[in-house]
């Protein structure tokens, strides 16, 4: 029922959205359980196994490594900008800044693809070219950052990027030229506008956005660039295409972050299995891996220079995810509750409702509730939950001392990111226990119960009182 | 609801965003939103428990928003238990750690059970209420209690160990004051909207406090026309719940003064309250306010305003960037409704006065 219910919101909200559908490993029996009978799925199935993924490899961004490599340490969310002029490009560029810092959160590396030069692209992303609403925002930040250096900061977007102000931020954002203006575009199924113009409610709503927040509407934009070209955005993950949105609209933006937890998706539980996909032949000493930099066949490839391989170590330092991951077992990442839902269920109520323990263990509740919290900035927690959760199931001594290392260095950690909101009494509890008893299969078992009454609890009591809960779980139900 | 928007994230707006701000976005809101002037951004700041989400509480309360769906009914239930048990939990901890015993023996039994095995629905049992209720008057427990700056315990104890008979029963509803007074930390960030006249509308944001919360905080400065910054006047005898070698008040004074000297707040009208005067009063009549601060007169120690007085000063002379005269300064007892309806009645009058003269 949930799976009709799902195909229903798709239609409603976008006829588009439909190919957003995802696959996860082909021999995943359980796939069923999510889409039972939906002839649909084996098309949107052939559709992203029809993507060229072969041309990952040749996609070089501007700093030389190409985006198959940058896949294999992050995910990769290749965007495919319309052409610069347009309100509905700046717009893209806009969001995928506001929702940067849970981007790094979640290790995904943005990456805009564009028909127009290089040397274009270099223009445009800079401060000249930053779309006004981001100018806005400048102005204000430039004070603060002289006054206020040090202060409050260090999650932040301009920290995580080398502390700097928005127009710096703008010009280190990966990219790729289209050598033929719109090869890469077509090959992925970008198209351009089928209707010669575009379409009369798309220039209504590029008027309003100039109106309304300040873009421009630039006539001077590149001849290079056709300016039909409509827009897409995918979802890579260890050299493959796992998720997709194309539009047959240009004013369609998808919530990128949707679009990455795989909100509409029909199975990949969350990030850490889509990188289980690879083939990823990981390390298990974390130093090898920093001395390294990246996974042994990218070190390899004849082209890439010194100077990319200094580039590429730039960037995973401002993912202290990334760093990490490959030092993982590797059911960790393929783990996968087996456990599914549905309104047959004897656990459910008659009432709409889902208690938290159920909007944790489903994976599909889960997903939404994680994009939710992604919202309100306690992705933290809902990361570390899945985190302990797995370790609790490892069985070998070696495998949990690495989750163990990893959990502590990413949610316990005061530098971190991602460190989680529990008291510092607990916090010395379970360095004290790891240090003395080790990786016990216990080591988390109190943060992770005490999580679920405060933390998580309080997510989850603003979740089921949001839009977001209404739509996807109270009406699917 | 009426008028109240409190979804902190707006699904369908997605589906609008060209039309209108997103200013029920707090996530792509920030950047995405040009400046809606009929619109006041008046955000929550402070360090933890300091009781920013309490005063949240009160205002979303004294504009209508009550507890609506039956979920968030069972979901409070669930967090006043978890309170009751929390605070017995750290009590019995305390009483190991203090080495104090539990004089009672069937009260220690209570205690064991309370550490291995008890969980919130036990508690619909009405026999846990005599029990609890016996360990919370046991002289060990008592003992532990009085100490309780040496350990972390929330303020809404000895309020919710005096309604076990209500809590401990499967007809529990709770009360508007039961919701008010349990603790949840807050973890990121939520929001509410409410109509102020002059076709404005006020956007009242509150935030988690403790340390790696605070990191988050950067992404709500861009769009702000006032802080509230709370700050607890209970507070001077304890340490910090994420750092518990750290005092409070030290904590409270370093974010104070990266806040109200951050250049992003230089125009716009500062408020800081100092909170939990209720409890304060109690606490300075049994315990010493002037060992914790060497320039206080000790003479002067039982006098709340004296007190209060000397604190007010420690905190303005932090301002080292902000005009003095965009700055206001209050006490708040958070937990009274009829005094945060006042005291916030009169922060916003602040806030739209300044407002006006810009």
């Amino acid at each position: 029922m949930l799976g009709q219910e799902e195909t229903n919101l798709n239609q409603k909200e976008t006829s588009q959205n439909d190919d957003n559908a995802i696959i996860i490993e082909p021999n995943d029996n359980n796939a069923t359980d999510y889409h039972p009978d939906d002839i649909q799925s084996q098309i949107q199935l052939t559709g992203i196994e029809g993507l060229p993924h072969h041309l990952l490899s040749e996609m070089k961004t501007n700093i030389g490594v190409t985006v198959e490599e940058l896949s294999r340490k992050h995910i990769v969310l290749l965007i495919f900008l319309r052409y610069f002029g347009c309100v509905f490009c700046q717009k893209s560029v806009v969001q995928i800044v506001s929702c940067l810092s849970n981007l790094i959160k979640l290790n995904c590396v943005p990456v805009f693809v564009h028909q127009e030069s290089k040397e274009e692209a270099d223009e445009f992303f800079s401060e000249k070219g930053m779309p006004k609403p981001l100018i806005k925002l400048e102005k204000k930040e430039d004070k603060e950052i002289t006054v206020n250096n040090q202060a409050l900061t260090s999650e932040t977007v301009s920290v995580t990027f080398e502390k700097s102000a928005r127009s710096k931020l703008m010009k280190q954002f990966l990219r790729v030229e289209d050598p033929e203006g719109t090869y890469y575009y077509k090959q992925f199924g970008v198209v351009p506008s089928a209707t010669k113009m575009v379409t009369f409610t798309s220039t209504l709503d590029a008027f309003k956005l100039s109106l309304t927040e300040g873009y421009k509407l630039t006539p001077d934009a590149s001849k290079k660039a056709d300016r039909d070209q409509l827009a897409g955005s995918f979802i890579v993950a260890h050299g493959r295409i796992v998720n997709q949105f194309v539009t047959h609209s240009a004013s369609k933006i998808p919530d990128f972050l949707e679009l990455l937890l795989d909100v509409e998706g029909k199975g990949s539980d969350n990030l850490f299995d889509l990188l289980s996909i690879s083939d990823d032949s990981s390390t298990n000493d974390e130093e090898s891996i920093d001395k390294e930099e990246i996974v042994p066949e990218f070190v390899e490839t004849s082209q890439v220079n010194l100077v990319e391989r200094k580039n590429m170590k730039k960037l995973l330092q401002n993912y202290p995810m990334a760093r990490k991951l490959a030092s993982l077992p590797k059911e960790v990442m393929k783990m996968k509750d087996k456990r599914s839902f549905s309104c047959t269920s004897a656990q459910i109520d008659l009432s709409c409702t889902i208690s938290l323990e159920e909007s944790l263990i489903n994976p599909q509740y889960r997903k939404v509730f994680k994009l939710f919290a992604a919202k309100i900035y306690a992705i933290e927690s809902l990361l570390f939950w899945e985190h302990a959760t797995a370790y609790q199931k490892l069985k070998t001594l070696k495998k949990r001392r690495q989750l163990a290392q990893y959990i502590i260095d990413t949610y316990l950690n005061s530098d971190s990111m991602l460190e989680i909101n529990i008291s510092s009494a607990m916090k010395k509890r379970v360095l004290s226990t790891f240090e003395k008893e080790g990786a016990i299969p216990e080591l988390f078992d109190d943060v992770k119960v005490s999580m679920e009454g405060d933390a998580i609890k309080d997510s989850f009591l603003r979740f089921v009182e949001s839009e977001l809960y209404d739509q996807r779980i109270r009406k699917a139900k | 609801m009426g008028n109240i928007v409190v979804s902190p994230h707006d699904k369908e707006g997605q589906h609008h965003m060209m039309a209108t701000p997103t200013s029920n976005n707090p996530n792509g809101g920030s950047a995405a939103t040009a400046k809606n002037k009929s619109e006041i951004t008046v955000l929550l700041l402070g360090a933890g428990e300091s009781g920013k989400s309490t005063l949240f509480k009160q205002v979303q309360f004294f504009h209508g928003v009550g507890i609506t769906h039956d979920q968030e009914r069972i979901e409070l239930i669930e967090i006043v238990r978890l309170n009751v048990l929390e605070n017995a939990k750290n009590l019995v901890a305390a009483t190991q750690h203090l080495n104090i015993p539990i004089e009672q023996p069937e009260n220690r039994e209570t205690a064991k059970l309370i550490i291995n095995s008890l969980n919130t629905n036990d508690l619909e049992d009405p026999s846990w209420s005599k029990r609890l209720y016996s360990l919370w008057k046991d002289a060990g427990i008592q003992k532990a209690y009085e100490n309780r700056e040496k350990f972390q315990l929330y303020d809404s104890t000895e309020y919710l160990f005096e309604n076990l008979d209500r809590i401990c029963s499967d007809k529990y509803v709770p009360t508007v004051v039961d919701v008010i007074r349990t603790r949840t930390k807050t973890i990121g960030i939520t929001d509410m909207k409410f109509d102020v006249g002059d076709g404005k509308q006020l956007r009242l944001v509150d935030v988690g406090g403790q340390r790696n919360e605070r990191r988050k905080w950067i992404h709500f400065f861009n769009t702000v026309d006032a802080v509230v910054f709370l700050t607890s006047l209970s507070e001077f005898d304890l340490n910090l719940y994420e750092d518990n070698g750290y005092w409070r008040v030290k904590e409270s004074l370093r974010v104070f003064n990266e806040v109200v000297n951050n250049a992003l707040f230089y125009k716009v009208p500062f408020v800081l309250l100092f909170n939990k005067r209720d409890l304060f009063e109690k606490k300075i009549a049994t315990k010493s306010f002037s060992k914790y601060f060497s320039g206080f007169n000790e003479a002067e120690e039982k006098n709340p305003v004296a007190c209060i007085e000397y604190m007010t000063k420690l905190f303005l002379n932090e301002i080292t960037e902000h005009p003095l005269d965009t700055v206001s300064v209050k006490t708040l007892s958070a937990i009274d409704h009829d005094n945060s309806k006042q005291v916030f009645e009169e922060v916003k009058q602040f806030i739209m006065t300044q407002q006006h003269r810009e």
